[in-house]
C-alpha cells in the first residue's frame, strides 16, 4: 500500500475515533449547555433543546455530528449564539499557530545555539551554565516560567505586556513559556549529537584545511545535529499544542486552546467537539511533518 | 542548513503578522467573553456591561441612586390597574446607521423576544403580554399588574432592535442604538466599541471608544491593571483587594451592589422540610465573622433583598444565636460549586455548625454546570447560591421564590407569599406596594427555606487618568459621565 494512504487511513481514523470518544465523554459530563443561573422558561428550553437537537436520542445526535464533521461543518455553537463552530475556531486559530510557531522558534533558537555552545567545550563553563539551565527550565512547569516571565519583564523591567493580544510584543513572554522547556531538551539532545560529531573524521579534517571554528559548527556540526532535531519537533509540537492550553489561559491569548478548556466547562458540545477534533487534526499534521522533514534530511529513513 | 534558515525568518515573520492591533481610549477588563451581542439572548453581568453600552433601553436606571430615569421613551403611564403600560418615545431617535428608530421597532422587538423560538432567557417577562404601537407610542398589556415594569426596561434583554437582527438576516450590533456602536468583536479577545453620533444622548459622550477585554482570570485583571493594560477592572482577587482597602490605594474603591449570597435548603425532603431545622442551622452562623473573612466589601445579611432600593427597606428578622433548637442528627452535607472563594465559605459555615449545633457537615463541590443540574433538579440539602438583580426593585429578588418560578429550587411553595406579591403588584400606591413586599419578605424569611449569609460588594480598580468611573450598585457606570482626568497643579 501506498505509505501516503496509509498514514493519511491511520490520520483519518485516529479523528474519527477520538471524535467519538469526545462525543460520549462531552455528553456523559452533568448538566447540559442549558443549565444556567437563572432557569429558561420550560417553552424557551424546548425551543433550544429542538434547535440543538438535544431532544433527540443520542444515536442520532452521534450520526448528526458524524455527518456534520465528514462535510466539514462543525455545527452551531451552543455557547456563542448564532455563532457556527467553525468560525469560532477559525478566529483563535492564527493566534495558536502564532503562538506554537514562537514557542518552535524559541526551542529551535535557544535549543540548537546553547547545545553546540555546550557541546564545543566538554566539562567548560558554557557547558555546565547550559546543562543546569536546561536542568532548570525543563523542571518548571510553564505557568510558573510564565508568571516569572511576568513578574520580571513586566514589573520589574516593564518592557512587556504581562497579558492580552494586540501585537507581537504580546507574543514573546508566552513564546518563551511555551518554548523554553523544550529548549532544554533540545539543548540535551545537540549537545549529545554534537559531541560525536566533533570527535568524527569530518570535523577533523576540517580543522587540519585551518577552518574557523564557527565555520565547522555552521557547516560541519550543525547540519549533523539536524536529524535528531526534526526527530524531537513531532512530539514538541505535540507538547506545544498541550503547552498551549495553558499559556493561553495565563495570558489570556485569544487561541482554540482557551476554547478546548471553555467549552468543556460551558457544556458546549459542538465546540468542545470541535476544538478536539483540531486538536487532532493539529498533533496529526505536525507529527507527520516531522516525519517528512526527517525523511529529506536522512533519505534511509523515507521508505519506511 | 538554508532551509532551517528560512523557516526561522518565515515562523518570526508570521509572528509579527499575527493579531497586530491598536488600542481603544478606554479598556476594561470585562471578565468572561459575552456569549452573543444580542440583547435579547443577554445572561451575565459581565454582558450587561459591554450590552448596555451598545443597546438603548426605553428607561435607564441610574447608577448611583438607582432611580428609573427617561431612556428612549421620555415618559410613560401605567393603566388605573397597572397592568398596561403606555411609553412615549421621544421625537427623532436613530439607529447607528442612520435609520429612524419607532414605536413599531419596539412592538416588533418584544414579539420576538416573546417568541420561544428566539430563546431569550429573558422571554418569561413578557410572557403572555400584548404590544400595539401607534405614533410614538408603545403599549404593553399584561394578564396581570407589573408595576416593575419600567425598571425592568433599563436591563439591555428589553432594548428594541433593528429590523435586520429581527428578521435573523442582520449580525447582532452591526446596527446598534446605545451611547456606543461596535467597531468589531474578537472572540475571547475584545468587543471594540466606538461613540455613536445618532445616539438621543450623544452630546453627553464618555471616552471616543472603549475596549471590553476578555480577562477571565481575576489575578491576570490585576497584572493587567498595574502594568497599564486596562484603565479599569470590575473584579479584584480578595487578598489584593484586602491589601488594597487597607492601604487605602486611591484607585481602589468598594462599593456595594445589589447582590446577596445565601444557602437554599431542599425542603422537600427531610431534614430540611422541618423549619426548625433549618431555622437553627441559618441562625447559628456568625455573618459577621463572615463577612470579616471575605473583606473588603461585604455586609452581613439578615434579609434577601439588600438595602439601598429606592422606598424600599428590607425587614430585619428576629435572629437568636443559641435558642434552644430541635435534636440534629447528621450527616448533613453542603453542596457549593467549585472555586476557592466558595470553598472558604463552606469550610467557615462547616465550622460554625459543627462549634454552634454540634453537627457534623459533609463539603461536596461540584464544578459550575453539575453544581446547577443538582440544584435544580433538587439534588441537595443545602446550597450556597447568590442571586443579582436584574432591575432595581424588590420584585427582582421577590419574584425567585414564588411557587411557580423556576429559579425557586428549594421546594418551597407558599400560596400566602404569592398572595402577597400579587397584591403588592396590584397595589397602585408605592408605599403600600412597599409594605405588601416587605411582609412578603417577612414570611420568607420567617419560614426560612433560605438564610441569607452576606449582601455582596464589587472591588473595583480605576486608572487615575480618568474621572466618572463610578460602578453603582448595579455594577454598571454612567459612560457619560466618564472623561479624562483633568491635571491640577
Amino acid at each position: 500500500m501506498n505509505p501516503f494512504l496509509r498514514r493519511f487511513g491511520a490520520w483519518a481514523f485516529t479523528i474519527l475515533l477520538v471524535h467519538a470518544v469526545a462525543f460520549l465523554l462531552v455528553r456523559g459530563a452533568p448538566g447540559g449547555p442549558l443549565d444556567s443561573a437563572r432557569e429558561l422558561s420550560p417553552q424557551v428550553r424546548a425551543a433550544l433543546e429542538s434547535h440543538y437537537h438535544l431532544d433527540a436520542p443520542l444515536a442520532e445526535q452521534y450520526a448528526r455530528a458524524l455527518g456534520g464533521l465528514l462535510q466539514g461543518d462543525l455545527g452551531p455553537s451552543m455557547h456563542y449564539r448564532g455563532t457556527g463552530v467553525s468560525e469560532v475556531l477559525a478566529a483563535g486559530l492564527p493566534v495558536s499557530l502564532a503562538l506554537g510557531a514562537g514557542g518552535i522558534l524559541v526551542a529551535l533558537l535557544f535549543g540548537i545555539v546553547a547545545g553546540l555552545g555546550a557541546a564545543r567545550r566538554p566539562g567548560g563553563v558554557m557547558d555546565w551554565a547550559v546543562r543546569s539551565g536546561a536542568s532548570l527550565v525543563m523542571g518548571i512547569p510553564n505557568f510558573i516560567l510564565a508568571g516569572l516571565g511576568v513578574a520580571f519583564f513586566s514589573f520589574v523591567l516593564g518592557w512587556l505586556p504581562s497579558a492580552g493580544s494586540g501585537g507581537p510584543a504580546h507574543f514573546i513572554l508566552p513564546s518563551l513559556a511555551l518554548g523554553l522547556p523544550f529548549a532544554g531538551q533540545l539543548s540535551r539532545l545537540v549537545r549529545t549529537r554534537g559531541l560525536e560529531v566533533l570527535a568524527g573524521d569530518a570535523v577533523r579534517a576540517a580543522k587540519a584545511r585551518g577552518l574557523s571554528e564557527f565555520h565547522i559548527l555552521r557547516f560541519h556540526v550543525l547540519p549533523r545535529t539536524l536529524v535528531p532535531v526534526a526527530a524531537f519537533l513531532g512530539p514538541a509540537a505535540a507538547g506545544m499544542l498541550t503547552g498551549s492550553l495553558v499559556v493561553e489561559q495565563v495570558f489570556t491569548l485569544p487561541g482554540i486552546g482557551t476554547h478546548f478548556v471553555q467549552a468543556a466547562l460551558n457544556r458546549d458540545y459542538t465546540l468542545a467537539l470541535g476544538a478536539t477534533v483540531l486538536y487532532t487534526a493539529l498533533l496529526g499534521a505536525a507529527t507527520w511533518a516531522s516525519d517528512i522533514w526527517m525523511a529529506r534530511l536522512d533519505p534511509r529513513l523515507g521508505s519506511r | 542548513m538554508r532551509v532551517c534558515g528560512r523557516g526561522f525568518l518565515c515562523t518570526a515573520l508570521f509572528i509579527l503578522g499575527a493579531c497586530g492591533q491598536d488600542s481603544a481610549a478606554f479598556r476594561v477588563a470585562n471578565g468572561a467573553d459575552p456569549s452573543s451581542l444580542d440583547p435579547h439572548l443577554i445572561s451575565s453581568v459581565a454582558e450587561g456591561r459591554v450590552l448596555s453600552s451598545l443597546w438603548a433601553g426605553l428607561t435607564r436606571s441610574d447608577p448611583t441612586t438607582l432611580e428609573v430615569l427617561p431612556g428612549l421613551a421620555k415618559s410613560w403611564e401605567s393603566s388605573p390597574d397597572g397592568t398596561a403600560w403606555t411609553f412615549h418615545l421621544r421625537k427623532n431617535l436613530y439607529w447607528s446607521d442612520g435609520s429612524s428608530l419607532t414605536a413599531s421597532d419596539v412592538e416588533s422587538s418584544w414579539l420576538r423576544l416573546q417568541n420561544p423560538a428566539t430563546g431569550a432567557p429573558y422571554q418569561d417577562w413578557l410572557a403572555g403580554a400584548r404590544f400595539s404601537s401607534h405614533l410614538d407610542e408603545v403599549r404593553i398589556q399584561f394578564p396581570a399588574p407589573r408595576p416593575q415594569f419600567p425598571a425592568m426596561c433599563s436591563w439591555p434583554a428589553l432594548a428594541p432592535i433593528p429590523q435586520d437582527l429581527r428578521d435573523g438576516t442582520g449580525t447582532p450590533a452591526s446596527v446598534s442604538s446605545g451611547p456606543y456602536t461596535l467597531e468589531r468583536w474578537k472572540i475571547r479577545d475584545r468587543v471594540r466599541v466606538v461613540r455613536n453620533p445618532f445616539h438621543w444622548d450623544s452630546s453627553h459622550a464618555g471616552p471616543e471608544s472603549i475596549d471590553f477585554l476578555t480577562v477571565e482570570s481575576a489575578f491576570t485583571a490585576l497584572n493587567l491593571f498595574l502594568t497599564g493594560g486596562v484603565d479599569w477592572t470590575p473584579r479584584v482577587p480578595r487578598l489584593a483587594a484586602r491589601n488594597l482597602a487597607r492601604n487605602h490605594h486611591p484607585d481602589f474603591r468598594s462599593s456595594p451592589r445589589l447582590g446577596t449570597s445565601f444557602l437554599r435548603f431542599q425542603v422537600g425532603t427531610p431534614p430540611m422540610n422541618d423549619p426548625t431545622v433549618r431555622k437553627a442551622f441559618s441562625d447559628s452562623i456568625h455573618r459577621g465573622q463572615l463577612a470579616e473573612l471575605l473583606s473588603p466589601g461585604p455586609v452581613p445579611a439578615l434579609s434577601l433583598v439588600p438595602p439601598g432600593l429606592p422606598g424600599y427597606s428590607p425587614p430585619i428578622p428576629g435572629f437568636l444565636l443559641g435558642f434552644p433548637g430541635p435534636e440534629l442528627e447528621g450527616p448533613y452535607e453542603l453542596l457549593f460549586p467549585s472555586s476557592d472563594s466558595n470553598r472558604l465559605v463552606a469550610e467557615f459555615l462547616q465550622d460554625q455548625w459543627k462549634r454552634n449545633l454540634g453537627v457534623e457537615v459533609r463539603l461536596v463541590n461540584q464544578e459550575w454546570k453539575a453544581f446547577l443540574r443538582s440544584q435544580r433538579k433538587g439534588d441537595y440539602q443545602i446550597s450556597l447560591s447568590s442571586w443579582i438583580a436584574d432591575y432595581p426593585d424588590p420584585v427582582a429578588f421577590l419574584e425567585v421564590f414564588r411557587s411557580s418560578s423556576g429559579n425557586n429550587r428549594t421546594g418551597w411553595k407558599n400560596q400566602e407569599f404569592d398572595g402577597l406579591l400579587d397584591r403588592a403588584g396590584r397595589a397602585g400606591d408605592p408605599a403600600t406596594r412597599n409594605a405588601l413586599l416587605q411582609k412578603a419578605e417577612t414570611l420568607l424569611m420567617g419560614n426560612r427555606p433560605i438564610a441569607p449569609l452576606l449582601h455582596e460588594a464589587g472591588s473595583d480598580l480605576v486608572s487615575p487618568r480618568w474621572e466618572g468611573v463610578e460602578p453603582g450598585p448595579m455594577g454598571t457606570v454612567d459612560w457619560g459621565r466618564v472623561r479624562p482626568a483633568t491635571v491640577s497643579g
